[in-house]
Order: C-alpha cells, then sequence, then structure tokens
C-alpha cells in the first residue's frame, strides 16, 4: 500500500492546498471509477472537512450515498496518515436501527475489501451472538456499527477505556430519528463521554433534511467551533398524486370510506412493480389488508401485512421478500418508514393523513430509491376533507418546508440511567462526570443542585441531607470513585437499560401451536373468552389466557375487532397545520392546477353558503343548536393533542360564567363543546373565552395535570429505574420488586412532592402534552384575528366530522361527591344493562 | 375522619371503615391484612429510591385505628412482612413495644414465608388459619370454607363516570359467604381484574375518605 509514514507539518499543509493529490483521496477514486461511481460534491467536501479535523453534520436526502460521506472521510484520513490511527476501533458507527447496521456493515466491509485494506466492520446489537460479543471484547474490529442501547451497555463493561482510546470519530446515522427522543439523549451523553476517552474523536452527523438543521447540528457537536454543516445540492424528487372519490360527500366523516376506496388502489398496485402501502395504526393496517384481499382474492400470497405486532421472523421475511420483488404490495405502519433499501419500491400509497410533512415526504422516499428516479406517492383520504391536506403537502413540498426536531432538555430519567450504566462498568468520578454532563446540549442549562440531586438518587436514595434506610446502589469508595457493588443491582440495570418503553406484551398463539405475533396486555385483558380480533391479517378468536400468552383459533366470524393502539393517534405537526389553514384560506378563489381544492368546490360552497370559510386573518366559531344538542365548534387546527388542552380551557373559562357541564369531541381540525342545555353564549363574550389573558391559570384549573403527569412519569419510572419491568426469569425472589408506576408516583407525590422526577413528568407535560409554546402561539393568533361568530341548525361539512368522532370528555363545575354519585348511577345501569343481557 | 359502614356477616356485626379495616365489636378486635411490612425497605435494599416515611404513615394510621377503636386485639390476615425482616420491620417491633397491652393474631401470607417467632423478637406467632367463632381467618380465599375473612387479592374497582374518565379504588368485596379485605398499606396496588373473573357473587365497598360507599 502507499502510505506517507512520516507525519510533519509540512505535510499537514500540503494536505490542506493539495488535498485531491493525497494518496488517500486518489485510491478512493480509483476504487470508485473503477465502480463507475463518481462522488457527490457533498461527499467530497465532508471528505476534506475531515481531514482538516472538523467535526459536523452531512444533510443529503436518503439513497445519495450518505454513508460514503463520513465513512470514506476516514479511510482516505486513515490512508493519509495511517500512523494516527493505532490498532483498535477507529470508527463508531451509531445507527437507531437494528435492521439498517447489517446491510451498512456489509457495504462497508466490501469497499475496505475492495480498496484493499485490512479492516474489520464488527455489528454490535441485541441481535449479535453472546458468543461474538465477546471475541470483540477481547479484540476491537477497526468499525462497529452499534446501536444505542448497546453502546450504553459497551460503556456498563469494566473494560470501556481500553474499547475506545484509539478512537478517531464517531458517526451518528438518521441523526433527524434520534434527536428529539431520549434516545438522541443517550446518544449526547454517550458522545461526551466517549471524547472524554478519545479526546481528538470527531464527531459526525447523517440526517435527512429537517427544519431546524443548524440545532441539530450543534446538539449533536455542542462544544466545537469548527463543526461544519454540508448540505447536498441533490434533491429527491418527489410525485405527489391525490386518489380522488368517484362521488364527493357534503358531510364527510372518517371510517367509512375505505372499501370504496380500495377500487381506486387496486389499479395502482397492478401497475407498479412493487407498492408499499402505509396507514397510520396497525388495526388502519389489518383492515385495508382484509378489504384488499376481498376485493381481489387473486392477490393472496402476492400481498402482506406489516407492523410491530407481527411476528418478527414473518417480518424480516417480509422484508426479504419485498427487496426480491417477489411481493407486490405490503400494508404496513411506521414500521416500514425506515429500514434497508427496497430496489423494487416504485410506488407509494399513503392513506388517511400521514399528521405531518417529514413522515409524509420520508414515506414517500421509500419508493424510487435510487438518486436519479422519482419517488411516487399516491395519497388516498379516508374522508373527503382529508383532500385539502393533500394540497397543503403539495405546497410544503414545493416550499421545501418541513418540521422541527425539538431536542429534549434535561430528561434526568435517562441521566440517573447513565449513571449507574457507567458505575456498573469502570465507575465514575463525580466532578469529572459533571462536567461531561454540562458539556451536552440537553444538560447544559443543569443547575448544580439538580446535579446534586441526581447523585444523591443514586447513593443515598434520598436527598443530599437525608439517607434513605438501607438504600443500596451506587456505592462511594475511598479514592472518590462511584461504582455499584451489588452483583444483584448490576445485573437488574443491565436487563432494563434503554429509552424505550414500551407496554407490557403477550404472545399470541394458535390453541394447536405456532405463533403468530405480539399484542399489548392490556387489549387482552379486555376481551372475553370468544371475542374476536384482527391480528396479522386473521380473524382470531381468543380460547383462552395462559399467563403471557393468549391462546387462539381461527374464527369466522364478521365482527372482530382490529387491534387498538393508544399511542396511535398521531396529532397533526404545527407544520402541516400551517399549510392546511392556508388551504382553507384560499380554497374558494383557487386555481385550477390545484385538483383537490376544485373537486372539493361543492363542500366549500356548502360551507361558505351555511357557515363560512375562515380565511387566514380570521377564526371561525360555529354555533349549532339542534336534537342533537347545543354545539359550540371551534376550528384552530392546531392537531388533536392541543384541541385537548384548548377546549378543556374553554369549557372551564365559560363554566366560570354561568353553571353548565360540556361533553367534547376534537379532531385535527376543530373541536367541539356540546351542552344539554341550551347556551346562553353570544359573539360578545367569545372575545373573553378566546382571550390570551391568564392563558397557564386556566390551563391550569382546567386541565388534570396530576393525571398527565401520572401518564408521563409512566416511561420516567422505567427509564430511571424506579419500575423494573425485566427480571431474571428463574429467580423468584425478585417477583417482590415489582411495582406499578402509579403507586411509585403516589408515594412519592405524598412524601417528596418535590422529588426531581416528578417535577419532570411535570415538565414533560407542559412541553409535549399541552404544547406549551404552541398553545400560546395559537392564542396569540386567534387574538390577532377577527372572530367570526355563525349560528346554524344544521351541521356544517366542517362540524359534521367532529361530532361523528365518538371520543368523549366532559368537564363540569360540579363537585366531587356528586361526581362519584354520578359515576355510581353509570355503573347500576350498566349492571343492569349486564344483567338484563345476561338474562336473555 | 373514620367512618363505617356496618353489614351483618354470619349473625356477626361487623364494621367496614374507610381506613381499609374491619372492627369486631363484640370481640374488640381490629382486622386488616397486607399491610406489607419491609416493603419500602425490600425496594431500597435493591437500589430503588422508595422514600422511608411510607411505613410511618401506615403504622401512624394503624395506631389512630388501635386508639379509635379501643382495640385489645389485632388480627393480621396474612402478607405482615414483604420481604423478610429489614430496617422497616424492626421499626415497626419498637413501634410495637409502644402498645404493650396488645394482643396480636397474626395469620402466615404468601410472603410471610421467610419469618417466624424466632427471628421476629418473639412478639409474633404465625398461624396458618385462625377460627375465631363462627368466622375462619385465612390469608387466601378459600372457596370450601364458609364464612372467611382474607386478605391477598387486594381489591380494587374502576369507577367509570359517563365522560370515559377511570378512576381506580380499593374495595372491600363482601358475599355471603366471604369478606376480602383491600389491603392496609399505602404502598401496595390493586387487582381490578378479579372482580369480573370471580364466579362468586361479590359486592364491593369502595373506600373514599368520604366514606364506605357500596357500588
Amino acid at each position: 500500500m502507499l502510505l506517507n509514514n512520516r507525519y510533519n507539518s509540512e505535510i499537514k499543509n500540503n494536505l490542506k492546498k493539495h488535498f485531491t493529490t493525497s494518496d488517500g483521496y486518489r485510491i478512493i477514486n480509483e476504487w470508485m471509477h473503477n465502480k463507475s461511481m463518481v462522488p457527490f460534491s457533498y461527499q467530497e467536501k465532508t471528505w476534506k472537512s475531515y481531514a482538516h479535523g472538523h467535526s459536523g453534520m452531512v444533510v443529503a436526502p436518503t439513497g445519495f450515498g450518505k454513508t460514503f460521506s463520513v465513512f470514506l472521510a476516514v479511510l482516505i484520513d486513515f490512508m493519509n496518515r495511517p500512523e494516527k490511527y493505532p490498532r483498535g476501533l477507529k470508527l463508531l458507527w451509531i445507527t437507531p436501527l437494528r435492521s439498517l447496521s447489517k446491510d451498512i456493515a456489509r457495504a462497508m466491509q466490501m469497499a475496505i475489501d475492495e480498496i484493499g485494506l485490512d479492516w474489520t466492520v464488527g455489528l454490535r446489537n441485541g441481535d449479535v451472538s453472546q458468543a461474538e460479543k465477546q471475541r470483540q471484547n477481547r479484540n476491537m474490529p477497526d468499525v462497529l456499527v452499534i446501536t444505542p442501547e448497546s453502546l450504553h451497555l459497551l460503556l456498563s463493561q469494566k473494560a470501556k477505556t481500553r474499547f475506545f482510546k484509539n478512537l478517531k470519530c464517531i458517526a451518528v446515522d438518521e441523526w433527524h430519528e434520534l434527536l428529539g427522543s431520549k434516545r438522541g439523549v443517550m446518544v449526547e451523553l454517550a458522545i461526551a463521554h466517549l471524547r472524554g476517552i478519545a479526546s481528538d474523536a470527531r464527531v459526525w452527523g447523517l440526517t435527512a433534511t429537517i427544519g431546524n438543521l443548524d440545532q441539530a447540528l450543534e446538539v449533536l457537536v455542542p462544544r466545537d467551533d469548527q463543526r461544519k454543516k454540508i448540505v447536498a445540492k441533490e434533491k429527491k424528487k418527489t410525485e405527489i398524486l391525490s386518489v380522488f372519490p368517484d362521488e364527493l360527500e357534503i358531510l364527510p366523516w372518517a371510517g367509512h370510506m375505505g372499501s370504496k376506496m380500495v377500487n381506486k388502489i387496486l389499479p395502482i398496485i397492478a401497475k407498479s412493480k412493487t407498492t408499499l402501502i402505509f396507514t397510520n395504526t396497525r388495526a388502519q393496517a389489518e383492515t385495508w389488508y382484509m378489504n384488499l384481499l376481498e376485493a381481489d382474492p387473486a392477490l393472496a400470497g402476492q400481498i402482506a401485512i406489516h407492523h410491530s405486532s407481527i411476528d418478527a421472523e414473518l417480518r424480516i421475511w417480509i422484508e426479504e421478500n419485498i427487496a426480491s420483488g417477489y411481493l407486490k404490495a405490503v400494508v404496513s405502519t411506521s414500521s416500514l418508514d425506515l429500514g434497508v433499501d427496497f430496489k423494487p419500491v416504485d410506488t407509494v400509497i399513503q392513506i388517511g393523513s400521514s399528521k405531518g410533512i417529514a413522515r409524509f415526504l420520508q414515506r414517500a422516499g421509500r419508493s424510487g430509491h435510487s438518486p436519479f428516479e422519482t419517488s411516487r406517492i399516491y395519497f388516498v383520504p379516508t374522508h373527503s376533507l382529508e383532500l385539502i391536506e393533500a394540497a397543503a403537502l403539495k405546497e410544503a413540498h414545493k416550499l421545501n418546508s418541513v418540521e422541527n426536531r425539538e431536542p429534549l432538555f434535561l430528561s434526568f430519567d435517562v441521566l440517573v440511567q447513565f449513571m449507574v450504566t457507567l458505575a456498573v462498568g469502570e465507575g465514575f468520578y463525580p466532578d469529572k462526570l459533571k462536567k461531561e454532563v454540562k458539556s451536552t446540549f440537553a444538560f447544559s442549562q443543569m443547575t448544580d443542585e439538580e446535579w446534586a440531586q441526581a447523585l444523591s438518587y443514586i447513593t443515598t436514595g434520598g436527598s443530599s441531607l437525608q439517607n434513605y434506610e438501607e438504600f443500596h446502589k451506587v456505592v462511594r469508595q475511598e479514592d472518590g470513585l462511584h461504582k455499584v457493588t451489588s452483583r444483584r443491582v448490576a445485573m437488574l440495570h443491565r436487563m432494563n437499560m434503554g429509552a424505550i418503553v414500551s407496554d407490557r406484551m403477550m404472545r399470541v398463539k394458535f390453541y394447536s401451536g405456532g405463533y403468530i405475533g405480539m399484542i399489548e396486555e392490556y387489549f387482552i385483558t379486555r376481551l372475553q373468552k370468544g371475542d374476536a380480533f384482527l391480528l396479522a391479517g386473521r380473524v382470531l378468536e381468543l380460547v383462552k389466557v395462559k399467563e403471557s400468552d393468549a391462546l387462539v383459533k381461527l374464527s369466522k366470524k364478521k365482527n372482530a375487532r382490529a387491534v387498538s393502539y393508544m399511542g396511535g393517534r398521531m396529532p397533526l405537526t404545527s407544520w402541516l397545520s400551517h399549510f392546511l389553514r392556508k388551504k382553507v384560506s384560499g380554497s374558494l378563489q383557487a386555481p385550477p392546477r390545484e385538483k383537490e381544492l376544485r373537486f372539493l368546490r361543492p363542500l366549500l360552497d356548502h360551507q361558505h353558503e351555511f357557515s363560512h370559510i375562515p380565511s387566514e386573518n380570521e377564526f371561525l366559531v360555529e354555533m349549532i343548536e339542534n336534537k342533537y344538542g347545543n354545539h359550540l365548534f371551534f376550528y384552530p387546527f392546531e392537531g388533536r393533542l392541543v384541541h385537548e388542552v384548548m377546549a378543556a380551557l374553554i369549557a372551564w373559562r365559560i363554566s366560570q360564567m354561568y353553571a353548565v357541564s360540556f361533553s367534547m369531541a376534537m379532531n385535527d381540525y376543530g373541536f367541539e363543546l356540546v351542552s344539554e342545555t341550551p347556551l346562553q353564549i353570544g359573539k360578545q363574550d367569545l372575545e373573553s373565552i378566546l382571550s390570551k389573558e391568564n392563558l397557564f391559570r386556566d390551563v391550569i384549573s382546567s386541565i388534570n395535570a396530576t393525571e398527565m403527569a401520572r401518564r408521563k412519569f409512566r416511561d420516567i419510572a422505567v427509564i430511571s429505574g424506579l419500575v423494573i419491568q425485566n427480571f431474571p426469569s428463574v429467580q423468584h425472589k425478585f417477583k417482590n420488586l415489582q411495582a406499578s408506576s402509579n403507586l411509585i408516583f403516589k408515594v412519592l407525590e405524598e412524601h417528596v412532592p418535590d422529588h426531581f422526577l416528578i417535577r419532570q413528568a411535570y415538565t414533560e407535560v407542559f412541553n409535549s402534552q399541552i404544547e406549551e409554546a404552541r398553545l400560546r402561539e395559537a392564542f396569540n393568533r386567534i387574538a390577532n384575528s377577527r372572530i367570526i361568530f355563525r349560528k346554524t341548525e344544521r351541521f356544517t361539512p366542517l362540524s359534521f366530522p367532529i361530532k361523528v368522532d365518538s371520543m368523549r370528555q366532559s368537564l363540569s363545575s360540579e363537585d366531587l361527591i356528586s361526581r362519584i354519585e354520578r359515576m355510581k348511577q353509570t355503573m347500576k345501569r350498566q349492571k343492569k344493562t349486564r344483567k338484563k343481557l345476561q338474562s336473555l | 375522619m373514620i367512618k363505617e359502614h356496618e353489614i351483618q356477616f354470619a349473625g356477626e356485626r361487623l364494621l367496614l371503615n374507610n381506613r381499609r379495616s374491619i372492627y369486631w365489636p363484640d370481640k374488640q378486635m381490629l382486622i386488616f391484612s397486607d399491610i406489607h411490612l419491609g416493603k419500602a425497605a425490600h425496594f431500597r435494599q435493591n437500589g430503588i429510591a422508595i422514600p422511608g416515611n411510607v411505613i410511618k404513615k401506615d403504622l401512624k394510621a394503624l395506631k389512630e385505628l388501635i386508639l379509635h377503636y379501643n382495640a385489645t386485639v389485632v388480627t393480621v390476615v396474612g402478607d405482615f412482612f414483604h420481604a423478610g425482616i429489614n430496617s422497616d420491620t424492626q421499626f415497626f417491633s419498637e413501634w410495637a413495644h409502644s402498645l404493650p397491652q396488645l394482643h396480636w393474631n397474626i395469620v402466615k401470607g404468601n410472603h410471610d414465608k421467610s419469618v417466624n417467632a424466632e427471628n421476629t423478637d418473639g412478639i409474633f406467632y404465625m398461624n396458618d388459619s385462625l377460627f375465631i367463632e363462627p368466622i375462619t381467618l385465612v390469608h387466601h380465599p378459600e372457596p370450601e370454607q364458609s364464612h372467611t375473612i382474607s386478605g391477598h387479592i387486594h381489591p380494587g374497582v374502576i369507577l367509570r363516570a359517563s365522560c370515559g374518565k377511570a378512576l381506580k379504588i380499593a374495595c372491600f368485596l363482601v358475599s355471603e359467604n366471604r369478606i376480602i379485605l383491600p389491603a392496609f398499606s399505602q404502598f401496595t396496588g390493586l387487582d381490578t381484574g378479579f372482580l369480573k373473573k370471580s364466579i362468586e357473587k361479590y359486592t364491593p365497598y369502595v373506600v373514599l375518605d368520604e366514606g364506605v360507599i357500596r357500588v
């Protein structure tokens, strides 16, 4: 191999000037040339920037060789300055997806072999065998492709420093996927710690386009002055096509257009090579899969269904057969949003709202994957109003506008887990670790007091002033080293690391034998014996529940429930709602090329005639009094989550004016308040009801923040180690350590109300549940808008889908005792009905 | 405020109270179950930071009840200890010495396996079950026996309001032949599924601050 053995400043200067004549660059270029590849200019820029010692972030669409930007940069630098790369692990490649890592490692190893280097590429994740991991521990490969969870497990090993001391580059793949999640915080902490071991390691992120790229770079590389953002000029071509129903319903409602639209989808599947059909929930996926087979039985064997409840082996089979082109179409949920490239896929169908621009384009990008092909995505509305969303998505795409990924701050649950992780391994010195932690973006604002709380939480259990009796977790040794000394504590911690908290799952198996998939326990517990449900494209009947297995048999029943999923209701992003308001506003003057709005014309005319179409500087409130109740409808177009809070707030404000109780319903466009008594509200009241004054005082009075915090605490309790989910299976004695997060929340709230993890739960409620910033913005916008108040007796096209939506929430100004009395009445009624049913 | 609901069971007058216990006036006996002494300390020993005052609060509530009724006998229907002897249980021993005139009956529960009279300072003698005419006190509800008072289940019900909101509340379960006590300790979970699965016809009495309410 042609390599410079001597390194001095002269060569370094030469390198700056003549990077393109360096050996490394020449060899890589030759290799690419032999494969008839030409480097993209952004790849060359990355190589150069890396050679200059910078850290940074590469922004490029999927399919444009992001991997080769950073990976080849490391190879080039190595070939130019091999003496800088001693034996051992040199490049750590962090990827959020296990399924991607195999392909990446294979591609890297192939490049290395073809170029003629002797590097090895290793894999480290939950699928890798124990033997292989031990081999790596003895002798680390040069490149290690790893998940954030496995990286933290490596940090909990006693030989950690030896593994990482010669590390030259930490690459974070799909950074946009990690940013904004607690896994992202895990990565931030790990990087800060690794740079404490290998101080000259560079950090490079690889990301698709998001709204806040500069911030994404700052989070990843918080302290370096010389961080570079390298953006590919190349753009992915995407074609967005709306699928129109045969006729337009003036009063649309969600969830019943399925069977009609299936006939529109069949020809699209027929004329495409391979189609991916995306739905938002598992329930929808199951239903559409059934609908497709019913409409065209010849598709049996050529289509498949893919989501997180399906047996992992079957999922792998499906993925392989998409890649091979054997399958004609696959119905899936977000489970196929990311992952290995499927070359044969030339068409994507999105069913119903994608709730966000980035997600829509990400899905579109799953088709026509190679750089110069066009991605084609069809948008299939589940009710006609959703066509406005298609128009909004097209506009957003035209303007290159996509959502931000908001980074998380002060996730103390992740921090204390990380601290114990280090203590399980080599141990840590608090002062040094504190510096590292404070150097991350997520914890840059952490106060000394908060650090002290985190530290005493893992050492004494309580506050720094008070020792919890017999508490044993991390022990401070004489020289100040903090370590876990108990093998039980270490084992329980290792078994429960990570930041993804899932519901307790049950295995679904045939009574006669054979595994089908996994389902949330709470879904199964709601079923009675003999109830039918849909899973993996089959109608199944519950036979019995045995420990953590649900035993089932095939069923011929028609009224099967689809597996529901609590987390499945994603709210509309504020980006998309912005474009949505814009489209609604201009809908009556839509030019002919806006096919969706033209199609919706009769519906829009109807809305215009009986009520109003709000323009961008107007806010519409409809009062509809009829035999179904006395309704108020509001249309902020801010997404379901924000509407939930707004509805509770407005109901509370009205109940302060006169005694009234409301039930509420909402969708992504607006919300309704319904009262049994006639409304005593006029246009003159609306301004104060919708006022931005005292916004948060009123929000806090109107919502049940404790209940919301309790829900947020579920994940926090697991991540911080207060609730242990995984126990060593044989050892029964650990069973005595089981407690629910609700119970711990109750105990902590009562005894240590200012506990830092309880506070975190409330903070998360305000940041992510209530979306404080977005709510404030919405009320500011309303304050600057003209309020349009319309009274009618008939439902309007905008109000009807909300009315049909079944979710109900209620608020009343009556006190608790009467509420309980009423609950009792309801229970009695339920019981009576049950009894009646039984006696039939 | 301690509030009661009076029932007739096996011909005896029993008071179900909103502090998760039963008073049997005829015997001057306080009956409760599943206090799980030492549970919080056991969690702490294994690195789970549960505050130490949980047990103090439970014992304070217990003392209030004893003084309120002027009870002379206390019967615990199992799961007195959570996981053997630790600092919480030692705290209890000291606490118990402050009530020397009290007689304790302790029925063994599934959590009490490793505990016996020798390692509890000789204060407690454990029985597998106890018969006090005409009622049997036993930890697991046994379908064969008649007129039993048991614990073990930690029964609870979900009260659902018309708006769809749900509250989980601890309760007594009472049938003609059986009473199942709610767990006494605040640091215990609830089983809301038992009532649905059980073949026996139980009436739940929920425990609220406002009182014991039949639902």
